[in-house]
Order: structure tokens, then sequence, then C-alpha cells
């Protein structure tokens, strides 16, 4: 009854119904590479973790869909029915979307949620109202400290870069000008000196020569 | 051997030489390789030595260096040799310019500076993570792969961006060698370590939880090297069997989102890990969930050698780059998306 229309990387996404609604069925199946208790410990923990923090989201400002059902034997999420293209089909034809990621993004930080994919793909402008919600909270936590809120920025700049290389530059501006309307100026700048030393960290982030 | 050199002449001769080809200098960390590599992608000659630290110990910088520039003249004359050329046939000299340990690839590149002054060739810094992926994409056919990655130095995965390589996410701290090696030193194994943890790890029944931690696109091992050295007291074989699987699937899952999110179709796996049987079982499960092909390198190019110099030395002499020999610095830190590689869109 339920059809397949996404497989990601750890989760199938098959469309069905809820009763007389809609519904999206979010199944973490087992994945055979893995070991098994590595695998049953994951999939438990992120069906969870992603059940529990989308209303707060929504809480928080950030449109998410309703759960209707959580399954933590089956590993399932059973939510609204979200129709409508993400932001990662539309944004090479209109940077300026970008800023609505900041919005939200921004708005999630303040709240003490970390989303921990910010990817482009989670972001999906519903045809019913015209408004974006952001799915796929799996890797999400709650965190008000400055080097998880940088990472997660850290993310959408490497994201941007790497699915959006033609209009990374003015994505990545967009992105941070919107941010900013909701964390202030002050806010965006301590992250963003965060950014910096995250990104010296990493392996040859120092540049001898340059 | 002689066959071979003979078939070569004879190819030469047929083609009127025409074929331009260089040679390229390996000596980022522990292997010194030199090799030929023509125009075409024929391999011509891919000599090395790899320095063996004692037991239980890392890679010493200066130990190393001097191992390299006592092997280097004997294998820069084996490496023409065996491709039955002098130094006058070549038309370049690359060599590895970074990232790495600084004294080794000051070795590599003094040795290319003089060779270049003296002989009048152009000389040309390449990057070593370029080096092997460029080296993979020529030995797998792939054209336009998500590059996974993992050398000593380097734990990433790469998608090509305008005319570089861009990262699709990385590690924010350990590399996954580093980790191995790392592990592997605290049990008594020295530097590469992978060889004898992969074999341990097929004895250990037990999984020992690690932390497992993977944000967006992104992975970090210190957590794990940390955990693990306090678990110690357990059999090492279970610990290198829970150590394998847990940052092994970290692996897997970013790669399966580079593939799901990007909707291409290769998967090249390219450095010293790639070698790892475990690491490639999961890869392969991976590519096969999002429709890809996985694309095997062959076990002596996986790891560091002379070719992944020499073929992107080819490809920057094709494009018409080359550098000063003034110019022709190392950099211990360079990163991989600053490098311009103008033969990618």
């Amino acid at each position: 009854m339920e059809k397949l229309i996404k497989r990601g990387a750890e989760a199938d996404i098959l469309l069905g119904w809820w009763g007389p609604l809609r519904a999206v069925y979010k199944v973490r199946r087992a994945k055979p590479y893995m070991v098994t208790e590595l695998d049953l410990k994951l999939r438990k923990a992120r069906t969870i973790r992603e059940a529990s923090v989308m209303p707060h989201a929504r809480k928080a400002g950030a449109n998410t869909p309703y759960i209707f059902y959580v399954g933590i034997r089956t590993f399932t999420i059973v939510m609204q029915y979200i129709e409508g293209l993400t932001m990662k089909e539309m944004l090479d034809d209109k940077p300026v979307l970008a800023a609505e990621l900041g919005r939200t993004l921004s708005k999630l930080h303040s709240a003490g949620i970390i989303h921990g994919d910010p990817n482009t793909a989670n972001f999906i402008l519903s045809d019913a109202n015209r408004l974006w919600y952001t799915v796929d909270y799996g890797l999400s936590f709650f965190s008000s400290e400055l080097e998880d809120i940088a990472v997660d920025i850290h993310i959408v700049k490497e994201m941007l870069a790497a699915q959006h290389k033609r209009v990374f530059q003015e994505a990545f501006n967009h992105f941070l000008t919107g941010y900013s309307e909701t964390a202030g100026h002050h806010g965006l700048t301590q992250i963003l000196k965060k950014l910096n030393e995250i990104e010296r960290r990493g392996r040859y982030g120092r540049q001898l020569v340059d | 051997m002689e066959k071979g050199n003979l078939h070569r002449w004879v190819e030469q001769l047929d083609t009127g030489m025409k074929y331009k080809r260089g040679l390229g200098i390996e000596s980022t960390a522990h292997t010194f390789g030199v090799s030929v590599v023509d125009e075409r992608g024929t391999i011509l000659s891919n000599v090395k030595e790899v320095y063996k630290p004692p037991p239980g110990k890392g890679i010493h910088p200066r130990e190393a260096s001097r191992h390299h520039a006592e092997k280097a003249p004997k294998l820069i004359g084996d490496a023409l040799k065996a491709a039955s050329l002098t130094i006058d046939d070549m038309d370049f000299i690359a060599y590895s310019a970074g990232p790495g340990l600084g004294p080794c690839l000051r070795v590599g590149a003094t040795l290319a500076r003089a060779l270049s002054v003296y002989y009048h060739k152009p000389i040309i810094p390449v990057h070593h993570g370029v080096g092997h992926i460029e080296l993979g994409c020529l030995l797998t056919g792939s054209s336009d792969p998500v590059v996974l990655l993992l050398s000593g130095g380097h734990t990433m995965i790469l998608v090509s961006g305008i005319r570089s390589w861009v990262v699709f996410g990385e590690t924010l701290d350990l590399t996954l060698g580093q980790l191995i090696d790392q592990f592997g030193r605290a049990i008594g194994y020295s530097s590469p370590a992978g060889p004898s943890i992969e074999k341990l790890a097929r004895d250990g029944k037990k999984y020992v939880t690690l932390p497992y931690v993977v944000k967006g696109n992104d992975l970090s091992f210190s957590g794990m090297l940390t955990s693990i050295k306090k678990e110690l007291s357990r059999p090492y074989a279970d610990l290198a069997f829970s150590l394998q699987e847990t940052a092994f699937a970290m692996v897997a899952e970013v790669s399966e989102r580079a593939l799901a999110l990007t909707g291409k179709r290769e998967l090249l796996v390219v450095g010293g890990v790639a070698a790892n049987a475990r690491l490639s079982e999961m890869l392969n499960h991976v590519a096969d969930r999002q429709g890809a092909a996985i694309k095997p390198i062959p076990i002596a190019f996986a790891g560091d050698c002379g070719a992944q110099i020499a073929w992107p030395g080819v490809l920057y002499n094709k494009a018409g780059i080359s550098a000063r020999a003034e110019d022709a610095f190392v950099n211990q830190s360079w990163r991989i998306d600053r490098v311009s590689v103008p033969w990618r869109s």
C-alpha cells in the first residue's frame, strides 16, 4: 500500500495513508553491512531523537510535519506528508532562497536545537500553504554550545559548496544575511569566529603558504 | 621484463615517439616512489621503497627523510631504466608538493628542482590527494565519481567542482588512517598499521561500543581513539574488530549520503585504507543500495606511489601549467580544495 518515494542514506521514505490523511512513512531499515549491535543502537537512537526534537523545532518557529505515530521497535515514524519541491531543486536558479535556510536555522539555534543535517534537500516548500518545512531531524540534538552551532553552519557551508557549486558564494551570503536577521550581527560574528577556528582545527586547516 | 621493454620500444618506434611523458616523484610520508607515465596514461614504470618504523613507533620525519634521501638516486635510475628511457626523454618533472611531512617532502622537491634546473625540464608541483584521485580515475575509467579519499593524511569525500575538487564531507579531527595507526601503536604495531589491524580484526568476536560521530556529512574520530585507549584490557582482536566496524560504518554512511544526495553513479575509493577488504565489503553494499558502481583500484596503486604524481603531471603539462623552479615549494598543509585542477569542470 505504501509506495517507496525515496531511498536516503539512512531511511526509506514511503508514501501512504494514515486514516484519511496522506502520510509519509520513514522507515530506518537494517543495514546489512553494519554489525547488528551498532545498527540497532543507531536506528533506535535516531528514531527517538527525530520524533522528540521535531515538536520542539515547531515550537521554536520552524515548520515541521506533524507526527502521527512512532514505532520504536519497527524504527518507523509516520508523519504528515508535505508535498512540494525541496530547496535543493530550486536553489541553483534562485540562490536568494538560502536566506530562508538561514532564518530557520537561526530560529532553531536560538531555541537550543542543533539540526545536525542542514541540507537543502531537507527543506521543502509546501505546495499547500507556501511555507517552508524542515525535515530529517535524525542527527539533531539539544545544545546551546557555540561549538555545536558553528559546526551546523560549517555543514551548511560545505554542503552549499559541494551541492550548489555554481551559486555557492551568493547562496552562502544570502544564508548569512538570513541567519543574522534573527541572530543579530553580534551573534553571527561570534559564530563565524568559531567557524574559522573549527575549519583551522581540521586537517590541513592552517595555511602555511597561501 | 626484457620482453615488456622490447614491446614498448617497438611501440615507440611505431608511433614515432610522439607521446609526451614525465617523471613523478612521491615523497610525502613513508613511501619514496618514482614513476614514468606517458600522456595516454600508460604507466611505463613505477618503483618504490617504503620506510618502516620500529615496532610500536610512528613515522619519524627525520628518519623517513634520511631513508628517502638514501634510496632516491637508485630509484630514479630504476624508474627510467624500467621505462627504457633516459632523463632527456622526459617532458617534465613532477613532485609531491604536499600535504605531508616537511622533511620527507623536501627530499622529493629538492631532487625535482635539481633535475629540472640541470636538465632544463618544466617542474610541476602536484597535490598528493589530487594524485590519488586522478590516478584512481585513470585506472578505473571513472569520469565523474563520488571520491572517497582515505590515506594517512586524508579522510574526505569529494566531488568535482569548477576547476577543482570540492569537499563533500571530511573528518573534523583525526583521519581514519591516523586512528588506525595510533591504535596500532598503542598495542605495539608500527605505522602503517592497517594490514596488521585488519588481520587482527578477523579474530574479533565481541563488539565493544565505541562513539559513532557523524555530523551532517562530516566525521569525528578523536572520541573513538580516546575511548578505545581506555579499553586496552580487553582482547586486542575485539578492539580491532570494533574499531573497524564502527569507523568503517561511519565512512560507509557518509558515502551513502553523498551518493544519495548527488545522484552520481560511481564511487571511487582511493588511498592506502582502500586496500582494506572489510571496508570494501561495506562500500559494495552501499553502492548496491544506491544503484552505483564501485570502482576498485588495483591494490598496487591504492597506496602511495610515483604514478599518482606523474599522471597529474601529464594533465598539468597538457594544460600548459608548470612552476618556476624558485617557486617550487612544498606545503605541509596544502588543502585539496585550494588546488587548481583545470581539467575538471
